[in-house]
């Protein structure tokens, strides 16, 4: 966390004194500034206090639980949240999405995986437009949920996706309309979520295509610009 | 079964009446041929004796022959049998104990010409008659009895009864009448059997209902009074059940909070220690612990059936796991497609999935998913060119926790609950898991999952 110059300020808010403490510890190791707060009140007595880049909310906690909290923080304010849970089940994650959480870790996590995230919502926030975050796209009839991770059909089939495929759609969906060369895909894969890659990141595009019902010979969603890269020529609607 | 018994019960209760009702009128009969003999011997005893062999000659028929004589002429027969102690206990009773009467049973020529009555001889008629004679009138066939009773003067007079052997079945009346009286009981039962079976067989099927959806709507309770009581039985058992599952719930929400939060902390502290290679292997243990935990937490809180569900290509499932596996280094292929999208729970299935995967490749480095898609099933197998599960150990496999020996001794990690995770996950789709041995080898673990239709069309 070099190139930040100022550090960004994250307010702690679980209720376990060797949670808080050591996330602290751990988040401060790697460059940001840390706040702490063990409930609701006290997390509203640190927002009052100064300036918050990013909230790691903890969802059980005594009092005012974090769903709620997050509804709260949400009505007033346009701070980024990451819930943190122990709970596992989907329906706490795509509730809490829905409140206007940016992202969701679930308990226990690599600490590696929160850090990831928080760079990932800090830099996706602080991009500059003070909008709300993506949920969701629409291109050609089809559907990707981002807090549920599904993509469906335009007859409402839902279609899993592998991981790599869903972070490549993604990508091809946050980037539509423009040229993606293929050394700026793979940068743009490595620059999420490490993995090992062993494929060919043609290969990868293909797959996406098949899954989307093109043909590799005349695709009408994903396109090759020949010695460029590959392009989304659907119409996508960000959905918030 | 119910039916064959009543219509048993009512023939066998029918027979027992033509016995009772053949027995009842040789008694009558045999009574009155009794009673008609002593009025006669009295009046004889009565009259002067130059007057009797008029009267004897008037009242003489064919069914009664009477002769008159000085002695007690000894007649040939057989004096022994019941039915002429009988004969004449009844006459002594009549006349009273100072008249001899002598009784014996003689062989006479059966009338062959003349029926007892004006029938002619139908089928129904001779079956009739024989069942008169054989079976209900126990009485030697062709048989007179020979009674002497000796008058106050000394004089004997002898009557020659033909036993009779009247219609006493008379199965054309009896017939129509059994057979209506058949009809009625076969109605009745079937309406009486249709009200207890209804309720047993909505009961069945709520009974079935409440194995695949626990808060499934409680029971009717009517019906006959076992029925309601078994109905408000299984209620109860509902209702306890229900009570049961939302205190394991609860207790396991609260276990699992905990024992998450303790690896977190752990986890987070192996990250505040110097690199070495005992952190490192501090970090992987803890990451195996988090995953046994997860996964024993989740095999306790069970499958959700019916819930998730969604209308999903299974062949982009499939295809997606070869890829993630792939990513991870796993040789996957995929084999076959499913035509049609299926209704399920995608990620429920893409869990057990990748467990068999995951065993396939712990086993014999490499799996191959096969998809057949029929109308009415799904099958998703999962192959390996390994020499599979022995078949000593396959009904162990699974039992939770339980890991065939080689897994154990290779310190492979995994809980012991990958393939009873993925059965569950099948049956709670309705479908099941099978172990086949593949020829010459190979070993395959399918899952089979009915096609169901979705209860509404989900629109997104």
């Amino acid at each position: 966390m070099t190139k930040t110059a100022p550090a960004p300020h994250i307010l702690i808010v679980d209720d376990d004194d060797s949670i808080r403490s050591l996330l602290k510890e751990y988040l401060e190791n790697h460059g940001y500034r840390t706040t702490m707060a063990f409930d609701g009140q006290s997390m509203m007595q640190e927002l009052r206090r100064g300036s918050v880049d990013l909230i790691v909310l903890d969802l059980m906690l005594p009092g005012e639980d974090g769903f709620s909290l997050c509804r709260r923080i949400r009505s007033q304010r346009d701070i980024p949240i990451i819930m943190l849970t122990a709970r596992t089940d989907s329906v706490d994650r795509i509730h809490g999405l829905e409140l206007g959480a940016d992202d969701y870790v679930a308990k226990p996590f690599e600490p590696r995986e929160l850090l990831a995230r928080i760079r990932g919502v800090l830099r996706r926030t602080g991009a500059g437009d003070q909008t709300s975050v993506v949920r969701g796209y629409s291109f050609a009839d089809w559907e990707l949920s981002l807090p549920e991770r599904q993509l469906r059909s335009p007859d409402g089939v839902l279609v899993p996706l592998a991981a790599s495929e869903f972070q490549l759609l993604v990508i091809f969906l946050e980037h539509s309309q423009s040229v993606l060369s293929r050394d700026k895909l793979i940068e743009l894969c490595h620059g999420r979520e490490a993995g090992p890659y062993d494929r060919s990141i043609d290969v990868r595009v293909s797959q996406l295509r098949h899954r989307l019902g093109d043909s590799g010979r005349e695709p009408r969603l994903i396109k090759t610009v020949r010695s460029a890269g590959y392009v989304m020529a659907a119409d996508v609607i960000r959905r918030y | 079964m119910l039916l064959l018994g009543v219509i048993l019960a009512l023939l066998l209760s029918a027979s027992i009446d033509i016995l009772d009702r053949g027995r009842a009128f040789y008694r009558s009969t045999t009574l009155q041929v009794a009673e008609h003999i002593s009025d006669i011997a009295r009046a004889l005893d009565a009259v002067n004796p130059a007057d009797r062999e008029r009267i004897v000659h008037q009242l003489s028929d064919r069914r009664l022959a009477i002769a008159l004589s000085r002695n007690a002429a000894p007649v040939d027969g057989m004096s022994e049998r019941s039915y002429a102690r009988a004969f004449q206990a009844m006459l002594q009773r009549n006349l009273g104990s100072n008249w001899p009467v002598h009784v014996l049973l003689r062989h006479v020529r059966r009338p062959r010409s003349r029926p007892s009555s004006s029938f002619s001889e139908t089928p129904v008629n001779l079956l009739d008659r024989y069942l008169t004679l054989r079976l209900f009138y126990r009485a030697p066939r062709g048989f007179a009895f020979v009674t002497q009773i000796g008058l106050h003067d000394g004089s004997w007079v002898t009557f020659s009864a033909r036993l009779p052997y009247e219609h006493v079945a008379r199965l054309y009346i009896l017939l129509p009448k059994l057979g209506l009286s058949l009809a009625i009981a076969v109605i009745l039962v079937l309406i009486a059997a249709r009200w207890v079976t209804r309720p047993m067989k909505k009961m069945a099927q709520a009974a079935l209902a409440l194995g695949q959806n626990l808060n499934s709507a409680p029971l009717e309770e009517s019906g006959p009074e076992e029925i309601r009581a078994t109905a408000r039985a299984l209620n109860v058992m509902q209702l306890r059940v229900q009570e049961y599952v939302r205190d394991r719930a609860a207790m396991l929400a609260a276990l699992s909070h905990d024992l998450k939060t303790f690896i977190t902390r752990l986890r987070l502290r192996t990250e505040l220690l110097p690199d070495s290679a005992h952190r490192n292997r501090l970090i992987k243990d803890i990451s195996d612990m988090g995953a046994m935990i997860g996964a024993t937490l989740e095999y306790l809180r069970g499958i959700d059936p019916g819930q998730g569900r969604t209308q999903f290509d299974a062949t982009a499932l499939a295809e997606s796991i070869r890829i993630d596996a792939g990513d991870m280094g796993w040789d996957v292929t995929v084999e076959g497609e499913a035509g049609a999208p299926f209704y399920g729970n995608p990620q429920d299935l893409r869990r057990c999935i990748m467990n068999l995967v995951d065993n396939a490749i712990k086993y014999a480095g490499r799996a191959t998913i096969r998809i057949s898609d029929r109308p009415a099933e799904l099958a998703i197998a999962v192959c390996d060119p390994g020499a599979g599960i022995p078949p000593q150990q396959r009904d162990r496999v699974f039992e939770p926790f339980y890991r065939s020996q080689p897994e154990r001794g290779r310190d492979r990690e995994g809980t012991g609950l990958g393939l009873n995770i993925a059965r569950t996950i099948a049956r709670a789709h309705g479908g099941d898991m099978v172990l086949q041995d593949l020829s010459p080898s190979g070993f395959c673990v399918a899952i089979r999952l009915p096609r169901r239709l979705p209860p509404v069309t989900t629109t997104v």
